[in-house]
């Protein structure tokens, strides 16, 4: 019974490929036609795709840097760093912290005598 | 290469077409697939052997088609509302558009044949498993790799849909 069952489903199936419905065939050829040309080229999706993936990596890889860089404590810029920097940038604090530290010695001496 | 990929798919685009449109019931979801299988077909494949070629393209149609029956699954669980909108039984719609002409209607179920309504009816691993072995002749090893399951699984998948299939027909002979 069953091999009468696959016989009669083959016949059926290979029958019914026969009678498609109109038009049919022709958009199956149009769309082999379609397939074999788009081998040679991507599709813009597809190129649109990689582009925004390598986009999406790169913003993330600078997102990851600059708060590593931003919350990590030993990455601050620390007070020194920055009164030298501002010292090299203004002579005239320089020469005010220098009066403070002649002031300074000064009235250390006068102590000690 | 590219001759003979386009003789290949010329002889194996129709039985597809029916396979995906004995799965969706749909004519232009099952163009939409013949569609994407032979896409993916020529993109990805197209410089293997050419006796490969037969189970790569099975294969891809198989994964189509259970994708589909995916996201219609998903579709209907989100959006059930929209369910019987969207049935469009369109190879037998004779039932549903020939109500008013009676003669019509007698005509239309004398042409329709049982066999494929009882393999429409069929679950769909079942019914891609029997198309595969019945219909494409492919062997236990063959489907088993296509449809990405153990050998065991087809055997009880073919035989549980010949079962379902002579029940069927019996009735609808009834």
């Amino acid at each position: 019974m069953s091999n009468t069952i696959e016989v009669q489903a083959k016949v059926s199936l290979d029958t019914s490929i026969e009678q498609l419905e109109p038009g049919v065939e022709q958009k199956l050829a149009n769309i082999r036609h379609q397939a074999l040309n788009q081998a040679s080229k991507k599709s813009i999706p597809s190129l649109l795709f990689g582009k925004s993936m390598a986009l999406s990596a790169c913003s993330l890889v600078v997102v990851a840097l600059l708060s590593s860089y931003l919350f990590n404590s030993d990455n601050k810029i620390t007070p020194p760093l920055l009164t030298q920097h501002e010292l090299q940038e203004d002579p005239e604090l320089l020469a005010e912290l220098e009066f403070v530290y002649w002031l300074s010695e000064e009235e250390y001496e006068e102590i000690i005598l | 290469m590219t001759s003979s990929l386009a003789q290949f798919l010329a002889s194996v685009d129709k039985k597809a077409y029916k396979m995906a449109n004995i799965a969706t019931l749909n004519s232009q979801d099952a163009l939409d697939i013949v569609q994407d299988t032979m896409e993916k077909m020529v993109r990805y494949y197209s410089n293997k052997q050419p006796k490969e070629w037969p189970a790569l393209f099975y294969r891809i149609l198989h994964n189509n088609i259970m994708d589909f029956h995916r996201k219609k699954k998903f579709r209907n669980l989100f959006f059930f509302w929209q369910q019987n909108d969207e049935k469009s039984y369109d190879d037998h719609s004779a039932f549903s558009t020939a109500e008013d002409d009676p003669d019509l209607l007698v005509i239309k179920s004398e042409n329709i044949d049982h066999m494929l309504i009882a393999i429409e009816s069929l679950p769909a691993k079942q019914q891609q498993c029997f198309l595969l072995r019945c219909w494409q002749g492919f062997s236990v090893a063959k489907t088993a790799q296509i449809m990405t399951c153990s050998q065991g699984t087809i055997k009880t998948h073919y035989s549980r849909a010949v079962v379902k299939l002579k029940t069927q027909l019996e009735n609808l002979d009834v």
